[in-house]
C-alpha cells in the first residue's frame, strides 16, 4: 500500500517468506522448492500451486540473471520513494529461471534489457535486507 | 458454436463524465440507469436481472446498495467485484440464457474524482513484494511491458504516442470527453515521464460517471427496441496465476480469448468496423491491437504510426477517446460509444457504416473479456 513517508518493510517473521529475509541477511537468494513435487516458483506462496504441498525445500540460487524489462519512475507514485526519483525498477530473470521485481542501481543510461545483472544486498534495518540490483561490470 | 445473436442490448444510458462533485457512486449509478430505461423505453418494473459492480477500489455499488435505491425486487442480482463492462455483459448473457431472468439491468458509478481515490497501489498478485521496490501503480507494469515491446520490435516512443494522440483527436468530436484539446504527437512527446517510457496522456483520466445498459435475449430484443445491438460473440481467458505466468507482462493469453471469440461468432478481425479496446493505460491498446489481429505480433508501432486508428483510418478505435481521453470508466463507455455508432448516433465521430465492433478489455494482469456487437443480428 501507499505509506506515508516511510518506505514498506517486509514482515520477516511471516514463515511463508522468513526463509528468504535470513538468507538475504547472509548476502544469498533463496527460493522455494516444493518438497513434494519439485516445482520451484517466485513469490512464494503457502501451498506448492502444482500439488498443494505446504513442504518447501529453500534452494540458494545465483544473485544473478538478465535485466528482462524495466521502468524509471520520473513521479514519486509512492511518496516515501520521493528521495529516489528518478528511480528504476527492474525485472529481473534469475539464472535459475525465475523473475524477481528490484530496485535497480548504477547510471540510469546503463540499462538494457538483455545486459547481465548482479545483486547487491542492502541492509534497511536489522533485521531486513532488501536485494537491489545493478548491471554486470 | 453460435454463429447468430444470443442477445442484445436494447438500453444505454450514461451522465456526464469529469467531476460530480457530492454524489455517490450509487446515485451516480441511478442517473445513468434512469438514462437507460428511457432509451430503452421500458419501466423498471421489466427488470427481472440486477448485475452491479464495486465501484474501483471501494465497497460502493453492490446490489443490496443499489437495491433501495432503484426500488426493484429482481428474480436475480449479483455484484462484481471488479467493475468491467465486459465481464458483467457476459454474466448477463449467461443469466439470460440459464433462465435466471430476461431483462438484466447492468450498473456503474464511480466517484473516483471527487472521492480522490488512490491509485498508487501495487498491481498483481505480488503486491507485498512490489510495493518494497517502489513499484506501485499500474504505469510501472505497463512501462515494463512498454519497454520490452520495444526491446523486441523496435517500436518507438512516437509510435506509442500515436495511440493516446488518436484518441485525442477522436475526443475532440465528443462533447462527453474530459480532455479535448488538442494533442500533437509533437505535443505527447515533449512532455515528461510519469513512467518511463509513458507519460501522462498513456494512462487514464480519473473522472466521476456512470453508466448503464439493459440486456435482453435477442429474440425479445426486436420487439422491445427499435435498433438492439446485438452480441454475437463472447470470450474470456484469465490469468489469474499472475506472477507463476511464463509471460505475465505480455499476455499472450490475449490471443485464446481472440481465437475462440472469432471461432464462436463466425468472423474475423477484417469484419470489425471499429475496435474499443479498453485502456487504462496506452500499453493495452498497443497489446490488443496485436492479440486481436488487426496487425501482427510486433507490428502495431508501424500500425499506429500509419494512422490506422485515427479518424478516417482503417480500423477507428476508442472513438469516444477512451479511458485516455475520455473517462475513466473500464469500459463502460467504451460499450456506451460502441452502442451508438452501431445505432449511427455518432454525431461528428460516426463512422461510416460501422456495422460490427469488437469490444475487448483486460483487468490488468489477471483476466480479460471479450464480445463482438453487431447492429444486425446473422
Amino acid at each position: 500500500m501507499t505509506s506515508g513517508l516511510e518506505k514498506p518493510l517486509p514482515d520477516t517473521g511471516d514463515p511463508v517468506a522468513a526463509p528468504f529475509w535470513k538468507a538475504t541477511r547472509e548476502g544469498r537468494i533463496v527460493v522455494p522448492r516444493c518438497a513434494n513435487c519439485g516445482y520451484r516458483f517466485w513469490p512464494p506462496e503457502p501451498v506448492c500451486p502444482e500439488c498443494y504441498s505446504s513442504s518447501f525445500v529453500w534452494q540458494d540460487v545465483p544473485p544473478a540473471g538478465t535485466l528482462w524489462s524495466y521502468a524509471v519512475y520520473h513521479r514519486a507514485l509512492d511518496p516515501a520513494f520521493a528521495d529516489e526519483i528518478p528511480y528504476a525498477v527492474g525485472l529481473v530473470e534469475l539464472d535459475g529461471g525465475l523473475k524477481m521485481y528490484g530496485i535497480m542501481r548504477g547510471e540510469l543510461d546503463a540499462l538494457e534489457i538483455g545486459r547481465p545483472v548482479t545483486a547487491l544486498f542492502e541492509p534497511a534495518t536489522d533485521t531486513v535486507t532488501f536485494v537491489r540490483w545493478r548491471i554486470a561490470e | 458454436m453460435s454463429l447468430t445473436a444470443r442477445a442484445a442490448i436494447i438500453g444505454a444510458g450514461a451522465t456526464e463524465q469529469g467531476e460530480i462533485p457530492g454524489e455517490s457512486p450509487e446515485v451516480i449509478a441511478v442517473r445513468a440507469v434512469e438514462a437507460a430505461l428511457r432509451d430503452a423505453g421500458i419501466d423498471k418494473r421489466s427488470i427481472d436481472g440486477l448485475i452491479t459492480c464495486k465501484a474501483p477500489l471501494t465497497t460502493h455499488g453492490t446490489d443490496e446498495s443499489m437495491g433501495p435505491l432503484l426500488g426493484i425486487n429482481p428474480a436475480y442480482s449479483t455484484t462484481l467485484d471488479y467493475g468491467m463492462a465486459a465481464f458483467s455483459l457476459h454474466l448477463a448473457i449467461m443469466a439470460i440464457e440459464s433462465g435466471l431472468a430476461s431483462t438484466v439491468l447492468l450498473t456503474y458509478g464511480t466517484n473516483a474524482r471527487s472521492a480522490n481515490i488512490g491509485f498508487s497501489r501495487p498491481i498483481g498478485g505480488s503486491g507485498t513484494w512490489t510495493a518494497l521496490s517502489g513499484f506501485l501503480h499500474v504505469a510501472g507494469p505497463a512501462a515494463m511491458a512498454a519497454r520490452r515491446h520495444m526491446h523486441l520490435y523496435g517500436t518507438t516512443e512516437e509510435q506509442l504516442g500515436w495511440i493516446s494522440v488518436a484518441q485525442r483527436e477522436w475526443a475532440m468530436m465528443n462533447p462527453l470527453a474530459v480532455f479535448r484539446t488538442p494533442m500533437t504527437i509533437e505535443d505527447y512527446l515533449a512532455m515528461p515521464y510519469i513512467v518511463a517510457p509513458l507519460r501522462r496522456p498513456d494512462l487514464t483520466v480519473i473522472s466521476d460517471g456512470g453508466a448503464a445498459f439493459i440486456v435482453t435475449g435477442a429474440e425479445r430484443a426486436a420487439d422491445l427496441h427499435a435498433a438492439p445491438i446485438y452480441v454475437r460473440g463472447m470470450a474470456q481467458q484469465s490469468a489469474i496465476r499472475n506472477e507463476q505466468n511464463e509471460d505475465k507482462l505480455m499476455r499472450p493469453w490475449l490471443g485464446d480469448i481472440a481465437t475462440r471469440l472469432y471461432a464462436q461468432a463466425g468472423m474475423s478481425p477484417a469484419d470489425m468496423d471499429v475496435a474499443y479496446l479498453q485502456d487504462g493505460t496506452s500499453v493495452w491498446v498497443l497489446q490488443m491491437l496485436e492479440a486481436y489481429g488487426f496487425c501482427g505480433i510486433g507490428e502495431a508501432g508501424p500500425f499506429l504510426a500509419a494512422g490506422n486508428t485515427r479518424p478516417g483510418g482503417s480500423l477507428p478505435v476508442n472513438t469516444n477517446g477512451g479511458q485516455l481521453s475520455e473517462s475513466y470508466t473500464h469500459n463502460w463507455m467504451h460499450l456506451y460509444e460502441a452502442v451508438r455508432q452501431l445505432r449511427g448516433e455518432g454525431g461528428e465521430r460516426q463512422v461510416a457504416g460501422a456495422r460490427r465492433a469488437l469490444l475487448a478489455q483486460t483487468h490488468d494482469f489477471w483476466k480479460g473479456a471479450a464480445s463482438i456487437l453487431a447492429a444486425d443480428a446473422a
